[in-house]
């Protein structure tokens, strides 16, 4: 499988997080924010929002970062993938990915970034103005 | 099998200001009985609020809830419903309920709490601090006095920006009954006046911070169902007059379709904006930015409407803010107040306003009467009771109200007089006018489902998008059991049924939580008979289904209409015995609608207002379908005995007819 990864079109985002409630639910079978593996960060007083999500870098600082080597590139899915046996939770790859994009899982403690849902990226499919859209990573600049 | 139980967070939390005392309750069995929101509210209510309290009673209890869909992925899932005594409705000053949208009450259940009940009163300034399982009230001696916008920036920055926070402004800290409670930037519990019960109560502002995970008993199956209806979600279904973005305002402020609320489903929203950064007309060192939703739109005017003045956009934009600051109802503004006030003023029943020109074109005049609202100043002081308190107050243009109020609503919003923003005709209006008859608000909040739905999809409002009458009919059989229900020449026929069954959709949705606009799903252009359709699930069945497979409760559809059933049937027994509410009081209606329509049925050539004899027919009608005594519009003790609700009927006992 070639490299891909989530894009998000800020302009179209309207800033509903459905696709921060899925991601939680799908993964965890509950609904939560602080489990999800994409965040949409709402500035309530402006109505402005930010997304972090992970762009699956060639380079990947949070797996360079990793000091067991956790996160692994997985050729078959075309993403970096945690493992969770043997992440630790030292927060090494939160502290190194340039796009605030990796959590530690409030409830595991194990490094938390998306996995595009091993294939079918959920929260793709439920976007409403279908701002999310997973794109090969060659076609893209990787800082966009 | 063991059954799975998910939905409801688990807890409600307890707050007396008065003593300063905070506990928990487990909120399953409650939930379990009457949904969540206001089902759950209204037994509160029963219980709790006893005959002769008043809205700024320490006694009365003000209710948030939120229900065991908000903050799941159901799609426009996110809202809360606050409940309380309600200082703006009038004549009687009774239990009602209000929604707010926003991020708030996602949040609220994450940190573990489906409701609030808040009791007594502070002594001091206080806001509610709820940081997932750890709950204190603080003090707000400092904020006191800030306005909505600012008390909530300078409450993320003592505890965080990720924090949610609700408030009140100026407003409700000096009981206008008019105020609201505030959150985000532009959402509002508008109607009640429950901004003013916080500010008797001294409780500054909620805030809540929530990491936690709301469990769903059948998970899997819950987020299939809710994908499946997010993607179905379909237009008309909206105010399509501000559909598209308007290139300039793009251009120069940034103007985006912009949620309202979290977990909102529309491809596009439909009535949400946002903006940034406008330069300020009154404040021109100022720039604003936020959300207009609806009616907020109209402080900048539409010359030529009932809303004839001329801020324009800027200036409109800046108004919005400065009253959503303060805490005023919008729609009481926009809809009720100031289109009545205008008349006064033409009609030369008023001069000036303290001295000052009346002058609807001028921010400053807008400025001043807003300020003066807030602060109980000059002739703001009678203003601050809502238009029709005023009328009184004032002595001036009672005689006019009826142009602006319908009952306790607003004319205009759907019940076909008033103001000309909704389009309707008869016989869609006779639902309404039984929904109005039976409410305790504007009924409209949660009861668009027939006669906004009909009509947007109908040639007269969508002409080439929407349905043709015929095709409208169809799918009326199969909601309501006859075409009659819906077809345009059906007149009074079959008019009770559908306001039984929206009175209950109105319950569900702010009882789960589901926004208004997007419940029930009804028509589709999508599916070859028109019934609105998502995953081999009917569009009427939506929300039993997420209610369901959220929940793990093992019911079947007719026990989940019975569930909404029961939270109808308590609070119209909580209306009786705290307010003598009868038929008598339901009646009160008719003359609203009396008056003649604004608009003309193609079919019929000619403009109808409601016939009085055959509307008591209807009115029988509604009552029977109901189990209710049609004399007294009280439900009958077997009614209650079916409903499970056998303590209240005891407690009504020489209330009820026998």
């Amino acid at each position: 499988m070639r490299p891909r990864r989530l894009r998000l079109d800020d302009g179209t985002c309207i800033g509903c997080m459905s696709c921060v409630v899925v991601c939680a639910e799908r993964h965890n079978l509950r609904s939560s924010l602080s489990r999800s593996r994409i965040r949409v960060e709402v500035d309530t007083l402006s109505a402005r929002h930010m997304s972090r999500y992970c762009r699956q870098c060639v380079h990947a600082p949070c797996a360079t970062a990793c000091p067991v080597q956790a996160i692994e590139f997985d050729e078959q899915l075309g993403v970096w993938m945690v493992d969770a046996g043997r992440c630790t939770g030292c927060g090494a790859c939160v502290e190194a990915c340039p796009f605030g994009a990796v959590w530690l899982d409030p409830v595991d403690g194990v490094a938390l970034k998306c996995d595009l849902c091993l294939g079918r990226a959920w929260c793709v499919e439920v976007c409403p103005p279908r701002a999310l859209s997973v794109v090969g990573r060659d076609e893209e600049a990787e800082n966009d | 099998m063991t059954e799975r139980f998910g939905g409801w967070a688990g807890k409600n939390l307890r707050v007396d200001l008065s003593r300063g005392q905070i506990w928990t309750e487990p909120s399953l069995e409650l939930g379990r009985s009457y949904m969540g929101g206001r089902g759950v509210a209204a037994r509160i209510a029963w219980e709790e609020i006893p005959p002769g309290t008043r809205p700024f009673d320490p006694a009365n209890r003000l209710i948030i809830a939120a229900g065991p869909l908000t903050g799941t992925s159901a799609p426009n899932s996110s809202r809360t419903t606050i409940c309380t005594l309600s200082p703006q409705a009038y004549p009687y000053e009774w239990f009602t309920y209000s929604s707010i949208g926003g991020f708030w009450g996602p949040v609220l259940r994450y940190a573990g709490y489906d409701t609030i009940i808040i009791q007594g009163s502070s002594p001091e300034p206080v806001y509610l601090w709820i940081n997932d399982e750890r709950v204190e009230l603080r003090s707000a001696r400092h904020l006191w006095g800030e306005g909505i916008s600012a008390t909530q920036r300078e409450i993320m920055r003592e505890l965080g920006q990720d924090v949610r926070v609700m408030a009140i402004g100026p407003a409700g800290e000096r009981l206008c009954r008019i105020s609201t409670i505030g959150t985000g930037a532009g959402s509002a519990a508008g109607q009640g006046g429950f901004g003013a019960v916080m500010g008797a109560k001294r409780l500054k502002a909620i805030a809540v911070r929530g990491t936690g995970e709301i469990p769903l008993a059948h998970a899997e199956a819950f987020y299939d169902c809710t994908l499946a209806i997010a993607k179905a979600a379909e237009a008309p279904a909206g105010c399509p007059r501000r559909q598209s973005l308007d290139p300039e305002l793009v251009a120069r402020y940034g103007q985006r379709f912009s949620a309202c609320s979290q977990q909102c489903a529309y491809p596009r929203c439909y009535i949400c904006r946002a903006y940034d950064r406008v330069p300020g007309v009154l404040h021109p060192e100022k720039t604003y930015s936020g959300q207009l939703v609806c009616v907020s739109n109209l402080l900048g005017g539409e010359p030529g409407s009932f809303y004839d003045w001329r801020t324009g956009f800027r200036a409109g934009f800046e108004l919005g803010r400065i009253s959503d600051d303060y805490g005023i109802n919008h729609w009481e503004l926009c809809i009720g107040l100031i289109p009545w006030l205008r008349r006064c003023h033409q009609e030369g029943l008023l001069r000036d306003l303290d001295g000052a020109p009346f002058d609807l074109d001028s921010p400053e005049c807008w400025a001043r009467l807003l300020h003066n609202i807030a602060y109980r100043q000059g002739i703001g002081d009678a203003l601050a009771e809502g238009g029709v308190r005023a009328a009184r107050i004032l002595g001036m243009g009672e005689e006019l109200i009826p142009d602006f109020y319908t009952a306790w609503g607003f004319a205009g919003h759907w019940d076909g007089r008033g103001d000309r923003a909704n389009l309707i005709v008869f016989p869609y209006w006779l639902v309404t006018a039984l929904q109005w008859a039976v409410s305790t608000r504007d009924p409209m909040s949660s009861g668009h489902g027939y006669a906004q739905n009909i009509m947007m999809w109908s040639p007269m409002r969508s002409p080439g998008e929407g349905l043709d009458w015929e095709e409208l009919a169809d799918v009326g059989e199969k909601v309501y059991g006859t075409r009659q229900a819906v077809h345009p020449l059906s007149g009074y026929e079959a008019k009770a049924y559908p306001a039984v069954f929206h009175g209950h959709r109105s319950v569900i949705k702010d009882s789960l939580t589901l926004d208004d606009q997007a419940y029930p799903r009804i028509y589709s252009k999508r599916t070859p008979d028109h019934l609105a359709r998502a995953g081999g699930m009917p569009g009427p069945s939506f929300e039993y289904h997420m209610f369901r497979l959220a929940t793990g409760l093992d019911l079947s559809e007719l026990d989940f209409e019975q569930l909404a059933e029961r939270v109808f049937n308590l609070e119209r027994c909580l209306q009786i015995r705290n307010w003598g509410r009868s038929r008598a009081v339901d009646e009160q209606v008719i003359p609203c609608f009396e008056r003649v329509e604004n608009w003309v049925n193609p079919f019929l050539g000619e403009g109808k207002g409601l016939d009085r004899d055959r509307f008591a027919s209807l009115l029988d009608e509604y009552y029977a379908l109901r189990g209710w005594d049609p004399a007294t519009g009280r439900p009958t003790r077997r009614k209650l005995l079916e409903l499970r609700l056998a303590d209240v009927a005891a407690a009504l006992e020489s209330e009820l007819p026998s």
